[in-house]
């Protein structure tokens, strides 16, 4: 049997809940000798539901749901200020993939890593950009400016990842590593800066720098 | 080359939802079924104003769809009212899952546990590691049992910490177990051999069907629970295998006092059925 990654029990729960359609013992021995780690929980977890399967009626109360709802609004709001949307995700919603986008709005797939890792300051990027990235998305442009100005993703990138390092998925986020300073870097770098060090053709490139 | 305008199988095609790429943790891709399939793309085809209207409707539309199209909506900047009615409609389900697999509880830790999962669901739906919602896609309810349950578990584990307490003192120190046995009024002694026989016989005559039907009028939810762990879902009472899971293990006592337990919950039960003992 080849060693496993251990897996976390909420994952856990969400296959059984799946593959199970009762709490038998079997079952419980076979999850058990799947996932030893969590062999407590699990017991324990059966054990319950076996109750809950068999629990009267009128054990049932009733809870003020219209607290509930607000308190999950509430929190849902927080979530999603957490959690502003990528440009790649926003793409791939809209059936769009990375090398395309990248070509219907004359990118490189540097500059496309560092608009969806969010360390290209927004108010560089050009206007003609942000119109052909809400086109292509079908977004507006205050949508588009807000995608791409949310908090800028936090990597462990290598020493020696510098804006002439190669393009990847990393390659721009290596630029706002918290406290770090090794590479001199500012934070977030300008669109004309980003467009410099990317693999597009010499025409492209002189057309961004005319437009900023 | 001039382009065709697109035939209504590719405009189909165009809209319908991204397959789910999160797996099971047994390594299946997980997939949606037809029929949320259908509805999600129907729903695309709609403006999302239309979607609250299709989510309230009286045979209403399936959870996994709503949450596909919250998913959806929260991309956008546009349609915050739309995803807050949906996720309105989504909590109300998850309520109504929450009291029906957390019984047993008052009405504080019921709304506790509602809370507990729908924010859960919420970090699954709209946070930055959205393939873990995926789940969610294929099958909301057993998403939510699970959590409701689990909750209900870890609840159920803090309020009897004399189980805790006699269950871990056993295994550390079998000496201690007994003083804690002791301690707790667990006693070990009254079980003898004939009436593990007469036990065994009960419950063959009395069937799982006569069991379910009676085991809610055992008063202490210690035997209660004993009854169906081991009549209705096949736990030994004790077992040679010392890593397998027993009633003995699960409880912290000994097998006599669990036969002690299951002939009381037998006792009850027989009266509540109207049988005389």
């Amino acid at each position: 049997m080849t060693a496993r990654k251990s897996v976390p029990f909420e994952d856990l729960i969400d296959t059984i809940m799946l593959d199970e359609p009762e709490p038998s013992y079997e079952a419980l021995r076979r999850w058990q000798e799947r996932y030893p780690e969590h062999r407590e929980r699990l017991a324990s977890f059966f054990a319950t539901w076996a109750l809950q399967e068999e629990a009267p009626d009128d054990e049932e109360v009733a809870i003020d749901e219209e607290r509930v709802h607000q308190a999950v609004l509430a929190h849902a709001e927080r979530v999603l200020e957490r959690a502003t949307p990528r440009l790649l995700h926003v793409a791939e919603l809209a059936g769009v993939s990375e090398e395309d986008l990248a070509v219907r709005c004359d990118l490189d797939s540097s500059l496309v890593a560092r608009l969806d890792n969010r360390v290209i300051v927004v108010a560089t990027i050009p206007g003609e950009l942000l119109r052909r990235l809400g086109e292509v998305l079908a977004r507006s442009i205050d949508e588009v400016r807000r995608i791409l100005d949310g908090p800028p993703e936090v990597v462990h990138a290598t020493p020696s990842a510098g804006l002439g390092a190669p393009a990847g998925a990393f390659a721009g986020a290596m630029l706002v590593l918290p406290g770090t300073d090794t590479t001199g870097l500012p934070d977030r770098i300008a669109f004309a800066d980003a467009v410099r060090v990317s693999e597009l053709p010499e025409d492209v490139k002189r057309k961004w720098r005319d437009a900023t | 080359m001039a382009s065709s305008p697109p035939t209504d199988t590719e405009e189909a095609t165009a809209r319908r939802p991204r397959p789910l790429t999160r797996t099971t943790t047994e390594g299946r891709t997980l997939v949606r079924r037809a029929e949320v399939e259908a509805e999600i793309t129907a729903a695309l085809t709609q403006d999302p104003k239309a979607w609250v209207a299709m989510a309230k409707r009286t045979e209403g539309m399936c959870s996994e769809t709503m949450v596909h199209l919250v998913r959806h909506l929260a991309a956008r900047a546009d349609q915050s009212r739309v995803m807050g009615e949906l996720l309105l409609v989504l909590d109300a389900r998850v309520c109504s899952i929450a009291r029906r697999f957390a019984r047993g509880f008052d009405e504080t830790t019921t709304e506790e546990i509602a809370l507990e999962v729908a924010q859960s669901l919420m970090e699954l739906m709209l946070g930055q590691d959205r393939e873990r919602g995926d789940f969610l896609e294929v099958s909301f309810r057993g998403a939510v049992k699970g959590r409701v349950i689990d909750a209900a578990d870890k609840r159920r584990r803090v309020a009897k910490p004399y189980e805790v307490l006699a269950a871990k003192a056993k295994r550390k120190n079998p000496k201690r177990y007994e003083i804690v046995e002791e301690a707790f009024g667990i006693d070990d002694t009254h079980a003898s051999d004939p009436q593990k026989r007469l036990l065994a016989a009960e419950s063959e005559a009395m069937g799982p069907e006569l069991i379910k039907k009676a085991i809610d009028r055992v008063k202490n939810p210690k035997h209660r629970e004993a009854v169906i762990l081991h009549h209705l879902r096949g736990w030994p009472i004790t077992d040679q295998d010392r890593d397998a899971d027993c009633l003995c293990h699960h409880f912290g006592v000994g097998d006599r006092q669990i036969r002690e337990w299951i002939a009381t919950a037998f006792a009850q039960m027989r009266r509540a059925i109207g049988e005389t003992s």
